[in-house]
Order: C-alpha cells, then sequence, then structure tokens
C-alpha cells in the first residue's frame, strides 16, 4: 500500500522515466518510434518463413490456427520477460550517476524499465495479433481481457525479480552474464516454441513449477479456443507475482543502503 | 543560544567503505548486506564527526581532497548511509551535489528541466508554473530547445543552477557547485544564494572558495583526513585552514624556527625573540599591539652587518620587510664579531591570522643575504575585514564634483 503511495507520489518522476527509456531506444533511428512497428511485423515475417515454408512444423488442435500464430502468441510475453528482467537487471548500475548524486526511490528506475520494456512489447504484440487477426481466422474476442491480466501478472513477476537481480549487479557484477543463459534455459523448458503436450508426464512437474508456462498456456486458450476454464490459475499466480514483488523490494531496499559504496 | 531551531544534528558519524574484495568475497558482501551485517575490511572514509547545523546559520566544509567532505555531504542528502552513528534531521533538505545530474544528453534543455524536477519531487504542473522562472535565470536563449549534448559544459551547468532555483527547501546542501560557470554566472549563483540566506533558509555547502565560505556562512568545519579537525566561526576556520594549507604547499617545507646556518665564514643571525619569544614557539600577539623584534647577528669580518627583517604570510607571500641599512640604523657591536638589534612594529596592522617573522642577515655592504631564521606568529582577534592588514581609512559622504 505505501508503495503503491510512493509510486503515485512520484508519478511524473516515473513517467519522466519511462518516456525517456523508450525514446532512448529510438534515438538516432531513421523512423524513430515505427521501430516499435516495424520489429514485430518483421519477426512474425521471419517466423512465418521458417517455421511454415521451411520448416513445415504442424500442430493439431489449435482451433484452426497456424504455428505462427501459436508460436507469436506465447513468444511476445515472453520477450517481455526476458528483456524486461534483462534491462532491468542493469538499470541501476546504468543509472550510477544518479544513483550517486540524487535521493530518490531507486526502486523507480527498476519500475521505469519494466515498465517500458513491457508497453514496447505489448503494443508489438497488438501488431502481431491485428496482422494474424487480418490474415487468418479469427481469435476469440473472449481471450482478450485474460490476455491482458496474464501480461499484468507476466510484469509483475519481471519487476520482483528485477529488483532482486538489479540490486545485486551492484555488488556482483556477473548477474548481468549469468541471467541470459538462464533465462535461454527457461525459456527451452517453458513451452512457448512446443506445445505443452510435447513435454513427457515425467517432466510435466516442472511446468506446473513454472508460471511462465501457466501464464503463457493461459492466454493461447483464451485467444486460440476461447476456452477460459483454465484462467483461474491467474489469481493465485498473480498472488504470486505480488509475493515476488514484496520480496524483490525486500532485497532491494537492503541493498539500496549500500549503492553508493558499490558504484 | 536559546530557540534556535537545530536542522541537522550529526551524532558520531562514520562512513567506511568496503575495500576491494574478491568474487567469494562479494558474494559474501551481498549476504551481510541482506542480513544488516556490518562489513568488514572496510576503509574508513569519516569518523566520529559530531555537528550540528542550525537555522539560519549555515554551514561550510573546508578540507583537502579526498578528506571526506563530499561524503560527509552525501550522508547528510541521504544519498549515503553512515556505517556508524545517527543523523537526524529537522527540515525539508534539498541537495545540489552534482549540477545537471540526471541530464540526458539526447534530451533538449526543456525535457530535461521536467526531467531534473521529477527527480527533485515536483510535478509536471509545478514544473510548468516556474519554467519561466528556470528559463530566465539559465538564460541559455534559444538553446533551450537543443539537446543537452551540444551544450557547453557551461551551458549544461547553467541549466543545472537554474533548475534548482525552483525549491526552497530549508536547508541546501551544495558540493563545489559555484566553482563552474563563467564569473558573471557565479556573481548571479552567489546572489541567489544570498537571497536564499536571507528568506531564512541555510547552507550547508563544501567549496575550496574561502570567500565563499567567508561570505556565505557563519560557521564553517574544517574535516580532515575523515575527522573534524576544527569547527567555529568561518572567519576562523578558514584562516586556520588557509594558514595551514599555505604552510603545507609551500616548495620546500622548513618548520618555523629552523635555522638555515651560513657556512663558516659568513654571516649569520645568532639569536632572535620576537615579543620575548624564541623560535620554535608561537609568538602570540593580539591584533593592533607591538611586536618586538630582538637578536644579535654574527659577522666573522667584525663590521657592523646589515640586518633584513621581514613578515610574511604562511604562504610566503612578502607583506612588509626592510633592511637595517634602509632607516640608517647601525648595528651596535655587543661582542667580538656579535652586533645586536632590536626593532619594534608599535600598533601592528596585521589582521588576524597566521604569519611569520623572518630575519636575515646580510653582510656589511648589503650584497647578499646569507641566513634566515623564522618565527611563526599568530595575530588573535576578531575582524571581518579581509586580506592581511590594516590600512588606515575613513568614511564620507561623497564630495559633489560641479
Amino acid at each position: 500500500m505505501q508503495t503503491l503511495r510512493m509510486i503515485w507520489g512520484r508519478r511524473a518522476l516515473l513517467a519522466s522515466f519511462v518516456r525517456r527509456d523508450i525514446t532512448n531506444r529510438y534515438a538516432g533511428t531513421l523512423i524513430g518510434a515505427l521501430w516499435a512497428l516495424g520489429q514485430p511485423v518483421l519477426m512474425l515475417l521471419i517466423y512465418g518463413f521458417v517455421f511454415q515454408r521451411v520448416l513445415r512444423v504442424d500442430i493439431q488442435d489449435l482451433g484452426g490456427h497456424g504455428f505462427v500464430s501459436f508460436l507469436a502468441i506465447g513468444l511476445w510475453p515472453w520477450m517481455g520477460f526476458q528483456e524486461g528482467l534483462q534491462r532491468a537487471t542493469r538499470s541501476i548500475v546504468q543509472n550510477g550517476a544518479l544513483v550517486k548524486k540524487v535521493v530518490f526511490p531507486f526502486e523507480l528506475l527498476v519500475l521505469a524499465t519494466i515498465t517500458a520494456t513491457f508497453l514496447v512489447q505489448f503494443f508489438g504484440f497488438l501488431v502481431v495479433l491485428a496482422v494474424l487477426w487480418l490474415l487468418g481466422p479469427p481469435f476469440h474476442a473472449v481471450g482478450l481481457p485474460v490476455m491482458m491480466v496474464a501480461w499484468l501478472v507476466m510484469a509483475l513477476f519481471a519487476y520482483g525479480i528485477g529488483l532482486v537481480t538489479a540490486s545485486i549487479q551492484v555488488v556482483v557484477r556477473d548477474i548481468e552474464h549469468l541471467i541470459g543463459p538462464v533465462l535461454l534455459l527457461i525459456f527451452y523448458v517453458t513451452p512457448i516454441l512446443y506445445p505443452r503436450k510435447l513435454v513427457p508426464e515425467s517432466f510435466s512437474f516442472v511446468l506446473d513449477l513454472n508460471p511462465v508456462a501457466h501464464l503463457v498456456g493461459v492466454i493461447r486458450a483464451g485467444l486460440l479456443q476461447g476456452d477460459l476454464s483454465t484462467a483461474w490459475v491467474l489469481a493465485p499466480l498473480l498472488a504470486a507475482a505480488l509475493l515476488m514483488v514484496w520480496l524483490g523490494q525486500l532485497v532491494f531496499r537492503r541493498l539500496a543502503e549500500s549503492f553508493e559504496d558499490f558504484m | 543560544m536559546h530557540n534556535v531551531e537545530t536542522l541537522i544534528t550529526l551524532s558520531h558519524v562514520g562512513k567506511s567503505y568496503p575495500t576491494a574484495r574478491s568474487a567469494i568475497g562479494r558474494l559474501h558482501t551481498v549476504a551481510n548486506l541482506l542480513v544488516r551485517k556490518p562489513l568488514p575490511h572496510s576503509f574508513a572514509a569519516l569518523s566520529d564527526i559530531n555537528l550540528e547545523v542550525h537555522r539560519g546559520e549555515s554551514l561550510g566544509l573546508v578540507g583537502v581532497n579526498g578528506a571526506g567532505k563530499s561524503t560527509l555531504l552525501k550522508i547528510v542528502a541521504g544519498v549515503v548511509r553512515p556505517s556508524t552513528g545517527r543523523v537526524d534531521i529537522n527540515g525539508r533538505i534539498s541537495a545540489l551535489l552534482e549540477l545537471g545530474a540526471g541530464f540526458h544528453p539526447e534530451y533538449t534543455g526543456r525535457q530535461n528541466v521536467f526531467l531534473a524536477t521529477a527527480l527533485m519531487g515536483l510535478s509536471e504542473p509545478q514544473t510548468r508554473e516556474r519554467l519561466d522562472e528556470i528559463l530566465a535565470f539559465a538564460d541559455i536563449g534559444e538553446h533551450i530547445d537543443q539537446p543537452i549534448k551540444q551544450y557547453s559544459s557551461g551551458m549544461v551547468v547553467r541549466l543545472g543552477f537554474a533548475v534548482s532555483t525552483v525549491v526552497r527547501p530549508d536547508v541546501l546542501i551544495t558540493d563545489e557547485v559555484l566553482a563552474v560557470g563563467d564569473e558573471s554566472f557565479q556573481r548571479k549563483c552567489i546572489r541567489w544564494m544570498e537571497d536564499f540566506l536571507a528568506g531564512g533558509g541555510t547552507l550547508l555547502l563544501c567549496s575550496h572558495s574561502m570567500f565563499h565560505i567567508e561570505k556565505l556562512c557563519q560557521k564553517a568545519a574544517w574535516i580532515h583526513a575523515g575527522r573534524l579537525h576544527a569547527y567555529g566561526a568561518s572567519k576562523t576556520v578558514t584562516r586556520d585552514y588557509l594558514a595551514w594549507h599555505d604552510a603545507r604547499s609551500r616548495p620546500r617545507p622548513q618548520a618555523a624556527g629552523v635555522r638555515k646556518q651560513g657556512a663558516g665564514g659568513e654571516c649569520a643571525v645568532s639569536t632572535l625573540t620576537v615579543n620575548g619569544v624564541a623560535p620554535g614557539e608561537d609568538v602570540v600577539v593580539a591584533a593592533g599591539q607591538s611586536l618586538v623584534a630582538q637578536g644579535s647577528i654574527y659577522c666573522p669580518e667584525d663590521r657592523a652587518p646589515i640586518v633584513l627583517i621581514g613578515i610574511a604570510t604562511v604562504g610566503d607571500a612578502p607583506i612588509y620587510g626592510l633592511s637595517s641599512d634602509m632607516d640608517g640604523y647601525r648595528l651596535p657591536r655587543l661582542r667580538p664579531r656579535e652586533f645586536g638589534f632590536r626593532i619594534q612594529f608599535p600598533e601592528l596592522a596585521l589582521l588576524p591570522g597566521r604569519y611569520e617573522v623572518r630575519a636575515h642577515a646580510m653582510d656589511p655592504e648589503g650584497y647578499r643575504v646569507f641566513d634566515e631564521v623564522r618565527c611563526a606568529l599568530i595575530i588573535e582577534g576578531a575582524s571581518r575585514e579581509i586580506g592581511h592588514c590594516r590600512l588606515e581609512h575613513s568614511w564620507g559622504d561623497p564630495v559633489q564634483s560641479s
């Protein structure tokens, strides 16, 4: 509650940081923010070519949708999570000059990075969704609210974990290098490139413990099949994500007291 | 001193920085921080600082680079948590540790103003309200709409200071910010700070300019090697600091009273006392009192030598000097090859501070200076005058010219 009040109190600063983060991405480019539109479309073209023309991957039970739809719906939330976490990890060290000289709640830097990344990726997701909707069989609109809640939960998880990694990164700079491989591992043990059915029974407990797997599953079921029967998992996942944020804040604040010592 | 509001209280404040650690050590550090255990093997940047800052009584910090001044400011500002001791703050504090901290090079000046004010806790409408004031202060014209990366460093500083003028805290902490910017802008900043002080604000500043400290602060604290070396009226502290600094930066350090003996057959100062005190001890004189130097000069030729007496700052800058032959004074012969002298300066015009009295022996013709004896001199007293000595003066209304 106090955290929310703090964030609301410093919303102008948060907005500034988010804006700075987003404009930074496209600073110095020719078409600027059009990349937010162009990049997902280009990636979609590549995936479509590779998986439908070259590899000719085909999966049953997709409610009439092709593999590219299946992939895109799982991949974009994942990209938000992965990129958000990676960038959040660096956010404190990168803003060292600020952290050393100005007093403000440093969590805002992590939060702004997560917010900016998820905004950009969510926008990309909407573009991809729109393109696929126009070109292929329609998605189930009933899945849209579920999809949005799932994105929010994903962002909260990324924020909670990001608070931990960003603060440890200040002291131990290895985190940044470690996080890439770890995320790659999580990517492959999460059914994003492949459907869950391909996972042997004996391994399915790994997926049950993997919040990203649940979130991707819920979004897919909703949008591809209009199936909301599993949507209830969003409630415990939201609780778990909030717990993660709380835990992350605990770690972050302890370490934040000594940030200046290690910059 | 009743009814004086204490804004900042530092009690036994110390700060240690962890020294470079191995990889395992760093992991250990994280664990220690998480359970709030103090870190071992650390370097003490500050120790046992006790200070109070009262409302309307600005404090200046002086000290050499690396003495811990900035760390102290950061502790008060809240950027750094002290390792030991307590900091009690009563009132609104705003810190200006670096002008333009948080500016983004790709942003225009105007956009950066909003970012910087947001950092200070202002909302967008609040900033918009004060935007004209900020732009007027920065006075950088149409550059305001160009990216900061194209600015000269002076322009960045102007904008940085301008932004910080919109907040009116109880205590404003500034770290060397007056050292940058051109002369006219510096004057503008000082004028602003004086306004701020006149409006009941209190400054906590760190500067290498003793002039600024004396002008803006009532009190000064001299931090040396992480400890509070001296605290008191800014005039006194800065004076002692300057004297110490001068003595330290002298090319060939030589303790007062140490005698540079001329080789065998040359003239030399045999004895010297200043107000009855021999070299090696401080001569303390109240401002405006008299100073008497007397002693004897050895001359191997047994002819009356010349004595040169001078008063200089600790930094070797001569203030006044003369030799006996200038006034036609002939040194009396005391013994074979020994000649005495005595010189009095009644109502010494030196301002309070540290000085040196020097005596040199010269050959009877006054061709060469052979010997030098120094004696530390402290002039005591309170004065707000600036410089080393008082010049006779009188004030009056201007005379109308036709």
